[in-house]
This record gives structure tokens, C-alpha cells and sequence, in this order.
């Protein structure tokens, strides 16, 4: 007999969050121009999120079929094993630096982030970390805005 | 004649000589740095060349595809980690020869062996594809719209470990791909009343966040693994071997030209093909397969590497991806104003015998770069996760930006490569994805006016597909990849279907 494969923590509730997503697209879908007619804008957007919802659908039935998680520590599970602290902040780390991208400019928000996440997820030091983080970033800078004449973002300081 | 200015081209041009060889060792670099790929490195750079000369991408871009899948090999040989998808099979033989202290010799025959394989494929690319071209220019819309179907539903269906999974990703993408004004009456789509979506998401967006980003995150995951190296002080091919596998090598290479050239399936399909084609003919290996057989390496190198020529084919004559890489290629040629396939080798005969010139370049720099260079090698490759990942995020987020100077596209990679996360955390395969984003708007158009030839008649509709020689051909593979995907099937056959997750 083939062995049950064990559902991985919070992946019934994706499903089923892909599951809801398909059918408010199938919706959204119907809505470009319902069955006017055959060749219509909106037939080929509900014959995709029509796939979409019926696959997913398939895809939660699977996942309901696998061999469950233990009841209690669910969210811990799903904490350490699918968004670990370290994912969580880099995540956010990612996120400031994309806001801070206009504003700040390519050259001092990209130095803080590559500072401050290598500082995190390679701590070797604040002067090797400062030395690879500007290194690099002489790098990138020199060859994509002078060899590949790349226009990049410039804050108020640069 | 023409043609072969065309394919010199490349070789006689200083900075385009240039281009292909920085290619192709940056190729070799990334495609064995475990956490990159060449999909990832393909996808980001070509947001930096729409500037330039469509040539100068494209050899860049050739020489990138060919060094980064045999790149891949080298890290599966040395660290056990396959540098990239196609490079999974290398890795059953090739780790247990390094662990024999045949490491020098086993890079060294899979060089020879990747370049064969390449010279093959390259071959298949230069003779097939003109004549392909030519038979495309007969093709109804509704044989692009099977062959758009074939090709989501052949990567979604071989490279995962769920049908169901792959044609929500193949179905996500070509939704994706609709978002934004219809061609045809200019009517919005999924737009929500905002003017930013009218002009649709950018694709460079959805590959970088699916390829860069997602894959990013997900090597945080496995940051903390130190892998075990393996000493090498040379690469030495052992020109015996490499002739007593010349066979072996010339076989698996035809599979890997035709598994290449299906749309939708590329190296790693091809590798794995060949890896089991191997293990099937020859009776008796070097040692046992999974020990250290040279057959097993011979087999998937030269496989994956005759892939990239095959899938150059689809793309140049149809405008249909033969994977991943050829997706972002084929985004690359719309960027750059071009319109694959098959008026692109009648109106731009140049491009195609410029690519063929590149490709051969790039697999002669290969032999080249392949058998050289090993201690700088070494630690290129031991590069630490915790400098790259926050390196690819700036690469990935200047990359977005460089194309329409929008911030908002970052966002779009940003929310792009979280879902993608997620998706591959939970066993979802991303390739279709972006094979759909490509591919919808063909399909669409393709479907429309098939309907409208058919003038709206549903029989008439599906008659067409039965009647015209070729159509019929489509629809019985069509409806073949389905049912072969059936439990049915597979009871039938008693065989499972091959996996590798991308």
C-alpha cells in the first residue's frame, strides 16, 4: 500500500484561499462581457479561471485526502516551518526597501538594505558586512548605470 | 551567402564576440551557484538590455542559456547540489565519482559531452527550423491555439508532482496574461476601473517575482546547509572515455533535440529522459548506475545541452516557448519590437542565423570555459547565501524598475514572488505560470479567430479541428497528453510519470 503523504502546515487554507481566488476571478471573468457571444472579450478569461477554480478544486480535494497535521501546534508549525522568523523579517526588510527606493534613491536605500541584510543573515561583522555591502554596490552601480546605461531611481541625496 | 555572413556575424564582431563569452561564463557561474538558475539570470537580465541592439541581447542571452545549463552540472558534481533543474540527474552518478576522487576526470568528460550534445542541437536547430518555418506559415489559428494548449499543459504536466497543480499555474498565468485592455476591442479586462492595470502587468515583472524573488525566499530555507565539497586541482578529460561514450552521447543528444523542441518541456525533462534511456540500453556500465557509471553523467549532459538547440525551434519558428528559458527569450524579442514566429524568419532571416552563429560560439567558449578556471570556480560557487539573496533582491528590484521606470512594478514583483513562495513551499510548479503569462494572449487571439473563421458556430468550430490534416495531428496529442496524465493511463502502463520539481 502507498504510504499517505502528510499535508504541510496551513497548505489546506492556501488551497482554499487559491480555491476562493479563482472563483471571484471566474466572476470577475463573466463580468469583461458574460456570453455575448463566443468570440467576446471576456471567453478566454473565463475559460482560464473556470480551469483555474475546477483544478483548484481537484487541489483541495487532494490535500483533504493527505494525512493530516497533529490538532495542537498547528500555527507553530506553520510558523517554523513554512514562514520562519527569518523569512518573515527579510520579507519586510524587502518591503522597506522597496518604499524606501523612490525617495531615498537607488544608491543609499540599496546600501542599507544589502548592509543591513547580509548584517543579518551573514553576520561576519559591521566592517566586512560595510566592506562587501559597498563593494557590491560599486559593482552593480558602475555596470548598470555605465555599461548598461540603466536609468535609476534618485532620491533627494542622490 | 547571406546565411553565412549572418552566422559569422558573432565571431567577427568584437563586442558581440565579447557578448558571448561573458555570457556564457556568467552563464556557467550562475547556472552552478545553487539558488541561481538561468531562468532567474535570463529573466532579470533582460530588463537591462532593451536598450541596447536586439543582436547584442540575443548573444548575451545565447551564451547565458548554454554556459547556465552546463554550469548546473559542475555544483551536482562537486557539492551533490544540482545547480539547476536540468542538472538533477547529473547529480546521481556524478557526486558519488567526486567521492571516488574522479571529480577532475568527471567534469571533464561532461564538458565534452555537454558541447557534443550542444553542436547536436545546435545542428537540429540549423536544419530543422527553416523547414519548420516555412510548414508554419500553413498553420490555422487554431493550431496555435494547440500548440499554446500543448505546451502549458506539457510543462504543467511533466514537471511537478500534481496535474492539477500544473493547470492552475499554467490557467493563473494565462489570466495574468489577460489582465489589461483587449487587443481586439480594446475593452478592459480584470482592471478594476484603474488605469494603471489598462496597460496590463508587466511580464518582466511576473518573471522576475516567479524566478528571482520566489526562489530567493525560498533559499532561506536552506541557508544554514553547508555542503560537503569535493577537492579538484584539474579537469582532465579522459579522451578514451569520451569516445567510447560517443554513442551513448549522440543518442541521448537526439532525445534531448526532440524533448527540447516539444513545446513547454526543456533540459530537465530531456536529462531525465536521457538518465532513464541510459539505464535501460546499456547492459553493462562502468559500474553500477548511482555509484559513479560515466554513463549515467554522459547521458543527461548531453541530453540537457541538445535541448537548448530544440528549444530554440518552437520559439524562432512558432512563437511558442520550448521552456522556461525560451519564454523569457521570447519576452525578451517582444521588448525589443520583434514578433516570434514564423514571419520572424522570413522578415528577420538575419536574427535566425545570427542566434545559430551565437549558439555555436557560445558551446566553443564552453569547451573553452568548461575545461579551465576550476580553483576560481571553487569559490565563486562557495559564494554565501547570506551575500547573494540580498544581491539577487537588488538585482531583481532595479531589474522591474530599469523597464518602465515605474515603481509600481516593483510592488507587482514583490506580491509576485510571495505567491510564488508559497506556491513552491506547497508542491506548485512556477514555470507554467510564466509559459501561460507568454502565452495567453496567443491563445486568445488564436481562439477568437478561429471562432470568428468559423463564424461563431460551435460544430463548425470543432469540425475544423478534425478536418485539416494537422489540426487533427495537434488535437490527438492534445487529447494524448490529457489521457496520459489519467490514473487510467497509468494503471494501463503501469508505469509513473517522471518527476522533478523546478
Amino acid at each position: 500500500m502507498l504510504e499517505q503523504r502528510a499535508r504541510a502546515p496551513g497548505e489546506l487554507i492556501f488551497n482554499l484561499a487559491l480555491l476562493v481566488f479563482s472563483l471571484f476571478a471566474c466572476w470577475q471573468a463573466w463580468r469583461i462581457s458574460g456570453f455575448a457571444s463566443l468570440s467576446s472579450a471576456g471567453v478566454l478569461p473565463m475559460i482560464a479561471t473556470f480551469t483555474m477554480a475546477i483544478s483548484a478544486l481537484f487541489i483541495v480535494a487532494e490535500t483533504a485526502r493527505a494525512r493530516p497535521q497533529p490538532e495542537r501546534g498547528g500555527l507553530q508549525r506553520f510558523a517554523a516551518e513554512v514562514t520562519p522568523c527569518r523569512l518573515v523579517i527579510f520579507t519586510l526588510m524587502i518591503v522597506g526597501y522597496m518604499l524606501a527606493l523612490e525617495p531615498a534613491g537607488f544608491v543609499l536605500s540599496s546600501f542599507g538594505f544589502l548592509f543591513l541584510a547580509m548584517s543579518f543573515l551573514y553576520p561576519k561583522g559591521v566592517l566586512i558586512n560595510f566592506t562587501v555591502s559597498a563593494g557590491s554596490l560599486a559593482i552593480i552601480y558602475f555596470i548598470f548605470r555605465h555599461v548598461f546605461s540603466v536609468v535609476l531611481p534618485r532620491g533627494w541625496l542622490f | 551567402m547571406e546565411a553565412v555572413s549572418y552566422f559569422f556575424m558573432a565571431w567577427t564582431d568584437p563586442s558581440l564576440l565579447a557578448m558571448v563569452a561573458v555570457g556564457t561564463l556568467a552563464g556557467i557561474y550562475v547556472g552552478a551557484i545553487p539558488g541561481l538558475s538561468v531562468t532567474m539570470a535570463a529573466s532579470i537580465l533582460i530588463s537591462f538590455t532593451f536598450k541596447w541592439p536586439v543582436e547584442d541581447a540575443l548573444a548575451l542571452i545565447a551564451g547565458i542559456f548554454l554556459g547556465g545549463v552546463y554550469g548546473g552540472s559542475r555544483s551536482a558534481i562537486l557539492l551533490n547540489i544540482p545547480g539547476a533543474p536540468s542538472a538533477v540527474a547529473t547529480a546521481l552518478d556524478g557526486y558519488p565519482l567526486a567521492q571516488r576522487g574522479e571529480a577532475g576526470s568527471a567534469i571533464g568528460v561532461t564538458t565534452v559531452m555537454s558541447v557534443i550534445g550542444g553542436f547536436v542541437g545546435i545542428l537540429a536547430l540549423a536544419v530543422a527550423a527553416p523547414a519548420i518555418s516555412s510548414f508554419a506559415l500553413m498553420f490555422a489559428p487554431r493550431d496555435y491555439l494547440l500548440l499554446a494548449l500543448i505546451g502549458i499543459l506539457l510543462v504543467g504536466s511533466l514537471s511537478g508532482k500534481s496535474l492539477a497543480k500544473g493547470i492552475f499555474a499554467g490557467a493563473l498565468g494565462v489570466t495574468i496574461g489577460m489582465v489589461g485592455m483587449d487587443p481586439m476591442t480594446a475593452q478592459g479586462r480584470f482592471t478594476f476601473g484603474s488605469l494603471n492595470l489598462m496597460g496590463g502587468i508587466p511580464y518582466v515583472a511576473a518573471m522576475i517575482g516567479f524566478f528571482g524573488v520566489a526562489e530567493a525566499l525560498y533559499q532561506l530555507r536552506t541557508i544554514d546547509l553547508t555542503p560537503v565539497r569535493q577537492k579538484v586541482s584539474s579537469i582532465i578529460p579522459d579522451w578514451r572515455l569520451v569516445w567510447k561514450y560517443l554513442p551513448l552521447s549522440l543518442r541521448t543528444s537526439a532525445i534531448g533535440v526532440v524533448i527540447g523542441a516539444l513545446p513547454g518541456t526543456g533540459g530537465d525533462i530531456a536529462s531525465l529522459m536521457a538518465y532513464d534511456h541510459a539505464k535501460r540500453s546499456v547492459k553493462s556500465p562502468s559500474r553500477p548506475f548511482g555509484e559513479g557509471a560515466y554513463e549515467g553523467l554522459v547521458a543527461p549532459e548531453s541530453a540537457n545541452n541538445a535541448a537548448v538547440g530544440g528549444a530554440y525551434i518552437p520559439m524562432l519558428t512558432l512563437g511558442i516557448p520550448g521552456d522556461a528559458v525560451t519564454a523569457v527569450i521570447i519576452g525578451a524579442l517582444y521588448i525589443h519590437g520583434l514578433k516570434p514566429g514564423p514571419l520572424l524568419m522570413v522578415e528577420t532571416p538575419h536574427l535566425f542565423w545570427f542566434t545559430v552563429g551565437s549558439l555555436t560560439l557560445a558551446n566553443i567558449f564552453l569547451l573553452v570555459f568548461g575545461l579551465t578556471g576550476i580553483r576560481v570556480f571553487s569559490k565563486i560557487v562557495e559564494c554565501p547565501k547570506g551575500v547573494l539573496i540580498p544581491l539577487i533582491l537588488v538585482l531583481s528590484a532595479v531589474g522591474t524598475y530599469a523597464i518602465q521606470n515605474n515603481p509600481v512594478d516593483i510592488y507587482w514583483m514583490l506580491g509576485f514572488g510571495i505567491l510564488g513562495y508559497f506556491m513552491k513551499v506547497y508542491g506548485f510548479v512556477v514555470a507554467p505560470v510564466i509559459l501561460g503569462v507568454i502565452l495567453g494572449p496567443l491563445m486568445d487571439v488564436s481562439y477568437r479567430r478561429a471562432m470568428i473563421s468559423a463564424r461563431g458556430d460551435v460544430a463548425t468550430f470543432f469540425t475544423e479541428f478534425m478536418t485539416s490534416p494537422l489540426s487533427l495531428a495537434l488535437t490527438l496529442f492534445f487529447l494524448f497528453i490529457v489521457f496520459s496524465q489519467t490514473p487510467l493511463w497509468q494503471r494501463l502502463t503501469g508505469r509513473t510519470k517522471v518527476n522533478v520539481d523546478a
